[in-house]
């Protein structure tokens, strides 16, 4: 017996909020820890505050260069108030020999709810050798007693990488991690760390609305007869997909077939009694949206939409730092998806 | 006895010092210019001190008044027109602390500043030297008469840095010694961990308010955990702290006292008598290590070469003035019980450390979990134990840990923070600990001093630890890696026991 896909209901997906705006900001080149903390109590002591800290995250991010960084910041910013916190970003830099350390620190604020709320980054340009001991930097810099998120741009770590240990929760995102490789290195991380998965997460409208398809009664049989599933998209998010519905529905690899394609695609073909139904869910051309489809001979078509979010890696990154803990079908769905990675 | 001022007790200045002189011994060390003197030229500023107020200061260091004074402008960064006006009145003895001329000396330049700037007699001694000469300095005062009032009026008080003691034994040697010239309540020890404003702010938080003190015991309270973590190494004080270690320089004071004020019973009133027989009587109730029990509850290590705050540091054994070989413990986690009926069964665990990730204080008390949880496990997978945490630095302030449900149409339980943060909530920054102290000492408030039965029992429970120490040579020395929390051991500690150390 197949189990549910998911839960009933597709539904349209909340809005992201408008960014903060910078209230002050201070750099500094070849400072230390102490003088970066001291920055960041000047800042906010310039400001009006209220008796209480909005902060509800640190979010740590490990950028390979500039654009990268400024690219996840950007889409921090967009979160911020919902998820203020402290953003610190580390970029290794090889150029020098010398350890140094160059800071940028800023304080943004926004409104939320009529009250004012406040986020910082401390953008960190990390030089030498203190690369191999970025951990030493985290530590010290983030908020006590508020979670703690490690997120590797581009790059996975080693499970016993020493910045994961000041981690609570790593964001990872299987698209930058295609090969078998980066495939198994999630899967390690995720036996040992609470790992949210950015490609996970984007799957949600996905799964969803496939899940709903078989909500309708007379569909429902067909999910015991699946007997091809095709899945074209981005390496990564379609052995993610694989893996979710082979664990689901308990179907071996040779049922897939998985292919390249620029907008994920999952078509089921399914048997019921000698008849044969078709099931899709697909982006629709040119458009934010989601459709799902029931072709099935003799019975009425049907067909489903969701809105996709404009921009989707905020809105990613707010739902994984909303929940902070795995999602129950992601370690299972790992462990299916990298029989899927060639 | 002279009448108070009507028009001066209504004043927010009312604690304004009284005229004094402070003699300082130990004038030309790091202490003074660090500590002391910025404190001072804090209150001048504030208006705290008399203009009546004059600093003596004493050391072996030949230096004239005119370069004393000199140094006490230095020692600020911008100093105040009113530091600058006391700062003209300054004196400077030089002299050896066992040699009765410097007393002498001392003697008649108090005489000449009572007379020249009107302090009145009254007196205010400071040992801020190296502990070998406190008690030859208190002897040789005594000898001379100096710890007596000069009228019915006038007091003089001495103020002893830690620390106070070696051992229990020292302690009492040293007690003795001190005690030779001046009388108890003469004395004030100081702990500067007494004068922060949110150490303080443990007994406000427990006595002002009516919803933490009836969960504050054992019912309620799983475990407590104290952290007094610092970031340094032992920097230029490699030679005194070969002699100290972690155990005797942090436990044996700041985080006896902590746990003290975290652990008292309420006491009658909030002032010197009745705070310090409460702690007197909380720090009775710890259970005393035997010999056995000190290798199952007590981890000693050291740190060796590794990374801080982005920084390469050496190992200890690499420091300045520490032998290549040391055995003194850098790092000290504890277990502790406190066999009374409000703790009985709650470990406190307790752990300092130099070269720790971060410099900080805290105090976290952990709560019982819910007896039954009507959620399913996948529920309250994010769920930790309900805590509470006193910051006590730096970003001093107060979390409220504890379990709310997620946003969304399945119930769903995480761990979220509520925060209180002092630097937010008052605009004002708070005083140094040496200011407040030094005040509270000039104007005869010994509440948060140190009395001498809290001493005694403050070493009664480090002194059977340093003993099986001394037979075995040093601490059984485990090693951990500078910038990390410390070593597996002390892991090991608080897992024996289903609990695991915070990441504060």
């Amino acid at each position: 017996m197949a189990q549910p896909l998911g839960p009933a209901g597709a539904q349209a997906l909340e809005p992201v909020a408008a960014g903060p705006s910078e209230l002050g900001s201070w750099r500094g080149e070849g400072v230390g820890v102490g003088q970066i903390l001291d920055a960041l109590g000047e800042l906010r002591r310039r400001e009006p505050r209220a008796a209480t800290r909005t902060s509800v995250v640190n979010l740590v991010m490990v950028a390979g260069d500039d654009d990268e960084a400024e690219r996840a910041c950007s889409a921090m910013h967009r979160l911020e108030t919902g998820h203020p916190g402290r953003t610190i970003v580390l970029i290794r830099d090889d150029e020098r020999a010398n350890p140094r350390l160059d800071a940028e620190v800023s304080l943004h604020g926004a409104e939320a709810g009529g009250h004012a709320v406040w986020s910082e980054d401390v953008r960190l340009r990390v030089w030498g050798p203190l690369g191999d001991h970025l951990y030493s930097l985290v530590e010290p810099l983030t908020l006590p007693d508020v979670p703690v998120a490690v997120w590797f741009l581009t790059r996975l770590p080693r499970p016993s990488d020493p910045v994961l240990a000041a981690a609570g929760f790593v964001i990872v995102d299987t698209k930058d991690a295609p090969d078998d490789a980066s495939m198994a290195r999630i899967t390690a991380l995720a036996q040992s760390h609470h790992v949210m998965d950015l490609s996970w997460i984007r799957l949600q409208p996905w799964r969803e609305l496939l899940g709903n398809l078989f909500e309708v009664k007379s569909f429902r049989p067909f999910l015991d007869g699946v007997r091809a599933v095709t899945i074209n998209g981005k390496a990564g998010p379609r052995q993610l997909m694989a893996g979710w519905l082979s664990s689901r529905l308990g179907l071996p690899a040779a049922t897939f077939t998985l292919s390249d394609a620029r907008h994920l695609v999952v078509r089921l073909i399914c048997e019921h009694e000698g008849v044969t139904g078709t099931f899709t869910v697909d982006r629709v051309a040119g458009e934010r949206l989601v459709r799902s489809k029931a072709e099935v001979p003799g019975l009425a078509p049907y067909e489903d939409r969701m809105v996709l979010q404009v921009d989707s890696l905020p809105w990613s990154l707010g739902k994984a730092l909303s929940r902070l803990e795995p999602h129950p079908s992601y370690g299972p769905t790992l462990r299916y998806a990298i029989s899927f990675v060639s | 006895m002279t009448e108070p001022n009507p028009l001066f007790q209504d004043l927010d200045s009312e604690r304004r010092a009284p005229p004094c002189v402070l003699v300082v011994f130990g004038a030309s060390g790091d202490l003074t210019k660090r500590k002391l003197m910025p404190a001072l030229e804090a209150l001048a500023a504030n208006r705290l001190l008399s203009s009546a107020f004059v600093l003596v200061g004493v050391a072996r260091t030949q230096m004239s008044d005119g370069s004393f004074r000199q140094v006490a402008l230095d020692a600020v960064e911008k100093p105040s027109a009113a530091w600058q006006d006391l700062a003209s009145g300054f004196r400077y003895v030089s002299g050896g602390y066992d040699d009765p001329a410097t007393y002498r000396e001392l003697g008649r330049v108090l005489d000449a500043v009572d007379a020249e700037r009107g302090t009145a007699g009254n007196r205010l001694y400071y040992l801020a030297t190296v502990p070998e000469v406190f008690a030859p300095v208190a002897h040789y005062l005594a000898d001379l008469g100096l710890p007596r009032p000069l009228s019915e009026d006038a007091f003089v008080r001495i103020v002893v840095e830690k620390p106070y003691g070696r051992d229990l034994e020292s302690a009492a040697r040293l007690d003795a010694a001190i005690r030779e010239g001046f009388a108890e309540e003469q004395v004030y020890r100081i702990d500067h961990y007494l004068g922060k404003e949110t150490v303080q702010n443990v007994l406000a938080l427990r006595f002002a308010n009516s919803i933490f003190e009836p969960i504050w015991n054992r019912r309620y309270v799983s475990h407590v955990q104290i952290t007094v973590s610092e970031s340094l190494g032992v920097g230029t004080r490699g030679g005194f702290y070969e002699g100290a270690g972690a155990l005797r320089d942090i436990v044996q004071n700041h985080v006896l006292q902590v746990l003290a004020l975290t652990a008292m019973e309420p006491p009658a009133t909030v002032d010197a008598r009745g705070i310090r027989d409460e702690k007197v009587k909380a720090l009775r109730a710890v259970d005393i290590l035997s010999p056995e029990e000190v290798a199952h509850n007590v981890v000693a290590a050291q740190y060796v070469r590794g990374w801080v705050e982005g920084e390469e540091v050496p190992a200890y054994t690499e420091e300045p003035g520490v032998s290549p070989d040391s055995r003194t413990e850098t790092y000290v986690a504890m277990r502790l019980r406190i066999d009374n009926w409000r703790w009985a069964g709650v470990p406190f665990y307790v752990r300092t450390g130099k070269r720790l990730p971060k410099r900080m204080t805290e105090v976290a008390m952990e709560f019982h979990r819910a007896p039954h949880l009507p959620f399913g496990a996948d529920q309250t997978r994010g769920l930790g134990s309900n805590a509470l945490v006193l910051r006590i630095q730096p970003d001093e302030g107060i979390t409220l840990r504890f379990g709310a449900k997620v946003p969304g149409q399945v119930l769903r339980v995480r761990t979220v923070s509520m925060d209180f943060s002092y630097e937010a909530a008052f605009l004002e920054e708070a005083a140094d600990a040496y200011e407040r102290l030094l005040l509270d000492a000039m104007l005869g408030d010994p509440t948060l001093f140190i009395r001498s039965d809290e001493v005694e029992q403050s070493w009664r429970i480090v002194d059977p630890i340093l003993k099986v120490w001394g037979e075995e040579g040093r601490p059984p020395l485990a090693g951990h890696l500078a910038g990390t929390w410390g070593p597996e051991e002390a892991d090991r500690l608080l897992e024996q026991d289903g609990h695991e150390w915070r990441s504060p």
